[in-house]
């Protein structure tokens, strides 16, 4: 589903090449289809970074990304989109704010279509939005028509989740999608998170800074430091993984940059 | 006393005549400048060289002889060709908002005074020549072809004695406004028209959703000085005469509309909001002509009055939204 071939990225806000800061050093990684991946890594790891090179927020300097088998290394951002179902760390980069719930659920039901001069409030689809609505618990479908700047963090991410797989992606990155939110609302979006992921057997990739949450979750487990993957299990042997094993893992790296 | 009252009825009818004959010219402006300024979060000062734009080539075709309203049309084409620069230069050329705003402004000047200039190189034996004194300003009488037909209509074949040219002006200018705001209404609400707003109120996310941010940009922006050469357009029919001077002060102008309108007619919804700006445009002139008729003011205040103004405008906003944040937090309502 996503291959990832020797991605190198540098960053360098100076010219001189003493400062140079590796954030992806020739990263290979290959996802198949229906995994869920979990990643951690420590602070400058790269792991934002590799999600923003599969969005194509970034360029890479070399190395290859391949969605279903599509060449996406130098397509858009935008046009990248209808592979990809995104949730960002902070709250406020999901939605838009001055629209209602429902314009922006329509704006993410056409990720994937072509938009034209039609009228672009589709009254059929309403229905069918209140009902994903409500599968979030939230009371958010009778709240259909109300702006998004006026919901809570934790509505919000749970609004940008659902409209990330409200037209199903290929893939689904979900970037420290909890990071943000109190430790109550945290757990609630990551259950409706591991909820949605397990029904519709999205291929989906989770960056988070707790470790529980990472073995908790997720049916391959991924650590990174320094824009490698020093660490990777799935199956069974991620089953038994415990916290010590991926502190001890962290520890002999000489890492211990990471939030318990 | 009899002859007071007139005078004061004078006055009255004066300000309220050109509230609505010169007010509505900038509430088009108006809505062009909330396009762009609120909509796109974009603070584009190629507003000033759009809204001359549109007035030189209206009059420049009007005394050619086209049509006026044919000649609005190709104003607000100029204007929308303005806006995709400014757009291509902030996109794909990478130059700040700022910037790009101001670079298309100045390339206006010069275009504006070439423009100005062809009408001045037909109609006399002077030699085309931008530089030369008085080139730069064209008095017309477009106002009379633009609304006599319609003068015509009212005086003549209805016989309504008291039915002046003016009032024909005014309602052409209701009709035109109206029509402009449910198209720009209808457009904003298309998947297009979404694109460009949620590209205004987050690139990010507009981007995840599939919208291509730097065409939805170009797009919002030439929509937005089409409306600007539009509103420079119908401001020349009026006054029946151009400068390339006449942008100057515009955006303050525009701005202090939408301050206004909002602030009473509010921003929940799009089709208010827009209604806000016009509301918010008339009430500006108003107090500008009562300024103005009630000789308070000679007219060559007038662009001070226009500063002084937006400054009141914006601290009595200002103090509004923290009496709000006292008493409400920040106003918005959360679980």
């Amino acid at each position: 589903m996503l291959e990832i071939e020797h991605a190198k990225k540098t960053f360098n806000l100076t010219n001189n090449p003493l400062d140079d800061r590796i954030a992806l050093d020739d990263l290979s990684l290959s996802v198949k289809e229906g995994e869920f991946v979990t990643i951690i890594g420590g602070n400058g790891s790269g792991k934002s970074t590799l999600m923003n090179a599969i969005s194509g927020v970034i360029n890479l300097d070399y190395g290859k990304i391949m969605i279903k088998g599509i060449d996406v290394t130098s397509i858009d951002e935008h046009k990248r989109a209808k592979y990809l179902g995104r949730v960002f760390q902070d709250p406020n980069l999901g939605t838009a704010p001055g629209m209602s719930i429902i314009e922006n659920m329509m704006l993410a039901y056409r990720r994937d279509k072509k938009k034209g001069l039609r009228w672009g409030f589709d009254k059929k689809l309403r229905t069918k939005f209140a009902e994903s609505l409500k599968t979030l618990n939230l009371g958010l479908d009778t709240r259909m028509d109300q702006k998004v700047g006026l919901l809570s963090g934790g509505q919000r991410q749970a609004l940008t989740l659902l409209m990330a797989t409200l037209s199903k992606p290929d893939i689904l990155l979900l970037d420290e999608h909890t990071a943000a939110l109190d430790p109550k609302t945290a757990k609630l979006v990551l259950s409706i998170t591991d909820l949605v992921v397990k029904e519709s057997k999205i291929t989906t990739l989770m960056i988070t800074h707790n470790m529980k949450d990472a073995i908790d979750y997720g049916t391959r487990l991924i650590m990174m430091k320094e824009g490698k993957i020093i660490f990777d299990v799935s199956g069974d042997e991620k089953k038994t993984l415990t916290k010590e094993d991926l502190l001890k893992k962290f520890d002999d790296d000489g890492d211990a940059n990471i939030a318990l | 006393m009899l002859v007071l009252a007139q005078t004061g009825w004078q006055i009255v009818t004066g300000i309220a005549l050109d509230t609505f004959s010169s007010g509505l010219p900038y509430a088009m402006l108006a809505l062009g400048i909330f396009l762009s300024y609120r909509i796109l979060d974009f603070a584009d000062l190629g507003a000033e060289g759009s809204f001359t734009l549109g007035g030189a080539v209206t009059a420049v075709l009007v005394y050619s002889g086209v049509n006026p309203f044919i000649a609005l049309l190709f104003a607000s084409v100029a204007g929308f060709f303005a806006g995709s620069v400014t757009g291509l230069l902030c996109t794909k050329l990478k130059i700040p908002a700022l910037l790009s705003g101001i670079i298309t402004m100045t390339a206006l000047f010069t275009i504006n005074l070439v423009i100005m200039g062809i009408y001045k190189a037909q109609t006399s034996s002077q030699p085309f020549n931008i530089l030369t004194s008085n080139t730069n300003y064209i008095t017309t009488s477009i106002g009379n072809r633009f609304y006599y037909s319609l003068y015509a209509f009212f005086n003549s074949t209805l016989g309504l004695s008291w039915f002046k040219p003016l009032y024909s002006a005014i309602l052409l200018l209701i009709v035109i406004t109206v029509a402009v705001m449910i198209i720009v209404y209808y457009f904003y609400g298309t998947e297009i028209g979404m694109g460009v707003r949620a590209t205004g109120m987050n690139g990010v996310m507009a981007r995840a959703q599939g919208i291509d941010t730097d065409n939805m940009t170009i797009l919002g922006l030439a929509i937005s000085n089409a409306l600007i050469s539009l509103g420079g357009g119908l401001s020349s029919q009026v006054s029946g005469s151009t400068s390339s001077n006449m942008g100057v002060g515009v955006l303050v102008i525009g701005l202090a509309s939408i301050i206004i309108g909002e602030a009473i007619v509010g921003r929940k919804t799009f089709k208010r909001n827009l209604i806000a700006v016009v509301v918010g445009a008339i009430i500006y002139y108003m107090i500008i002509s009562t300024v103005i008729n009630t000789g308070l003011l000679e007219p060559h205040y007038l662009k001070l009055l226009y500063a002084v103004l937006i400054v009141v405008v914006l601290v009595i906003s200002h103090i509004k939204k923290n009496k709000k944040q006292v008493i409400g937090g920040n106003g918005l309502a959360r679980d």
